[in-house]
């Protein structure tokens, strides 16, 4: 499994659509931030930068983060894509490598980059924000951070399913796009609203939300908590149909069903 | 002499295509294998199949007389179509990959290049070699860890007359050092300079297996040269033991049996009333076995 993920490696570091990729995420995320933290929008005195502020910060960076997903996504769907491309898959055959092996060290890469992207982020975060002003409660509300790994397998997994099913990156980067933005919308509207919170897609979105910034302008206000909620239930602000935690649940699960699936059609394929 | 490996019954089906079909063979060490069929018989069928690429609809084999998902990676060294490899990655990056798949030393890289003419291209980009190089590439993988056995599907494609003798030269070498090879090709001249067993493949049938010597004296090739045509042809319509070839105007390619006297079959020629101009018997050559098999 080692000399798989070695090999796996070997080709992820040597492409250089790998590093365009991984560089504009890394430029973009710290852009976004530096800019939302030097952004002194004011908001009835409050200004928009508390939202980096403690305890907000974790949470707003994974919001933040959140966005760029789509890039993270699509460089996951080139890499695992050009080894049907490149048939670099029937070489492992045929040097050793059993699918099992293959698959796995797959899912390694896919782990290896979420866990370097929750790296790259904390750092960023810990420098372009105002964070480290003070020791104090430094990683209050870093579970936001995790769930913004799980969101990341969570796009990734989705990614897995469809490009071991097409094995063709155009394909799958289409089907895949048109997924999130078109035909999980329209599936969506024929469900009851129960049924339409519980789809991939809107499960893994909203495990980072947007961050609950009426709420915390309230707070600022010292405004009754009661008020608060009902206001930004009116304003269709706060998302109601599910809980963080089961989002998180149905997220993990969903992962692992479509990591399970993709396992099978993998194996069960020729090459 | 023990069997390396062993097709029992193996069967592949696509859909309602039938590309392989209860195909049964066994190959000895020393052996060297030519598989041979026109396009679309099943040969890379058969190869992936074998090579765990592909999975059969029915049937088993055994390399080594073990299960093929126990059998060291090292000991088979594979060529399956064209070559695969990571076209951005230097040739020496993709032989590391090759070497960690076999679980073998990156020194067992140099050899195995040295062996294909490409020590110079090590660090040189994989997607600017010629169709040549890469042949050789896929050759020099497959000869990574010095396996037992080595299948090689299509070995000449995109080589040079220089590169095609430097190929048949290293089979040749390989086998000499112990190495069983076996070989799909169309080339069916390489095949009968290079293997010592045959089996040939139509439509996913074995028709023949054996070796060369063997199936090419199963039978005799007459070229005769004659003045009336149609009496000929009346003649071999009415005798089911003689099969035309080739006909070139006047001049046919026939294959008779191997029994078959010269003198005997003129008497017989004469006695029908055809006029031979000019006749020859000779041994079969691989092409015309091949011809004859794979037109039934």
């Amino acid at each position: 499994m080692a000399r798989a993920v070695k090999a796996e490696l070997i080709k992820t570091l040597g492409y250089a659509t790998f590093w365009v990729l991984i560089s504009l995420h890394a430029i973009l995320f710290l852009l976004v931030l530096t800019i939302a933290n030097k952004a002194t929008l004011n908001f009835n005195g409050v200004e928009s930068n508390i939202l980096l502020s403690k305890p907000y910060t974790w949470g707003t960076v994974a919001w933040l983060a959140s966005w760029f997903n789509l890039i993270l996504a699509l460089l996951f769907i080139i890499l695992c894509g050009n080894d049907f491309l490149f048939g670099t898959y029937r070489r492992g055959l045929l040097d050793g490598f059993s699918r099992n092996q293959l698959f796995k060290a797959k899912l390694s890469l896919l782990l290896l980059i979420a866990i370097y992207v929750v790296v790259l982020i904390t750092l960023i975060a810990l420098f372009a924000t105002p964070v480290l002003n003070s020791w104090e409660n430094l990683f209050t509300g870093y579970g936001y951070i995790l769930v913004l790994f799980i969101q990341m397998l969570g796009y990734f997994s989705i990614a897995l399913l469809i490009i071991v099913l097409t094995r063709n990156i155009a394909l799958t980067i289409i089907v895949y796009l048109l997924y999130f933005a078109l035909i999980e919308p329209i599936i969506r509207l024929f469900l009851p609203d129960s049924a339409a919170q519980l789809m991939p897609v809107k499960i893994i979105s909203n495990l980072t939300p947007m961050p609950d910034f009426l709420g915390i302008m309230a707070k600022h206000f010292n405004v009754n908590d009661q008020l608060d909620a009902s206001t930004l239930n009116t304003l269709d602000v706060i998302n109601n149909g599910t809980s963080l935690t089961q989002n998180i649940v149905v997220a993990c699960l969903y992962i692992a069903a479509f990591t399970v699936l993709s396992y099978f059609v993998f194996k069960s394929k020729d090459f | 002499m023990h069997a390396l490996l062993s097709i029992n019954n193996l069967t592949k089906n696509y859909g309602t295509t039938e590309a392989l079909c209860n195909f049964t063979l066994e190959v000895v060490e020393g052996q060297v294998l030519g598989i041979l069929g026109p396009n679309g018989s099943g040969k890379t069928t058969l190869l992936s199949i074998l090579l765990g690429l592909r999975y059969p609809t029915s049937g088993h084999f055994t390399w080594f007389n073990t299960p093929p998902n126990h059998v060291p990676t090292t000991r088979i060294g594979a060529l399956i179509e064209v070559p695969t490899f990571s076209p951005y990655l230097s040739l020496y990056d993709n032989m590391r990959i090759s070497a960690l798949a076999k679980n073998i030393s990156y020194n067992e890289i140099f050899p195995a290049v040295e062996r294909v003419g490409l020590t110079p291209n090590l660090k040189a980009k994989v997607a600017t070699f010629s169709l040549g190089m890469k042949q050789r590439m896929a050759i020099a993988q497959a000869l990574l860890g010095n396996p037992k056995i080595i299948v090689l599907d299509e070995p000449t494609n995109g080589l040079d007359p220089e590169g095609i003798v430097e190929v048949r030269n290293l089979i040749k070498e390989l086998n000499a050092a112990g190495t069983t090879i076996i070989v799909a090709s169309h080339n069916l001249d390489e095949v009968q300079r290079t293997c010592t067993h045959v089996a040939i493949l139509k439509k996913g049938h074995l028709q023949a297996f054996g070796e060369v010597n063997e199936l090419l004296t199963s039978a005799k090739v007459a070229i005769v040269e004659v003045r009336n045509p149609e009496s000929l042809i009346d003649f071999l319509n009415s005798n089911s033991s003689i099969e035309v070839i080739e006909r070139m105007g006047n001049s046919f390619k026939l294959l008779v049996s191997k029994s078959e006297q010269q003198v005997t079959l003129i008497n017989d020629f004469q006695n029908h009333g055809i006029v031979v101009n000019s006749f020859e018997i000779r041994n079969l050559n691989l092409e015309e076995l091949f011809i004859k098999l794979v037109r039934k």
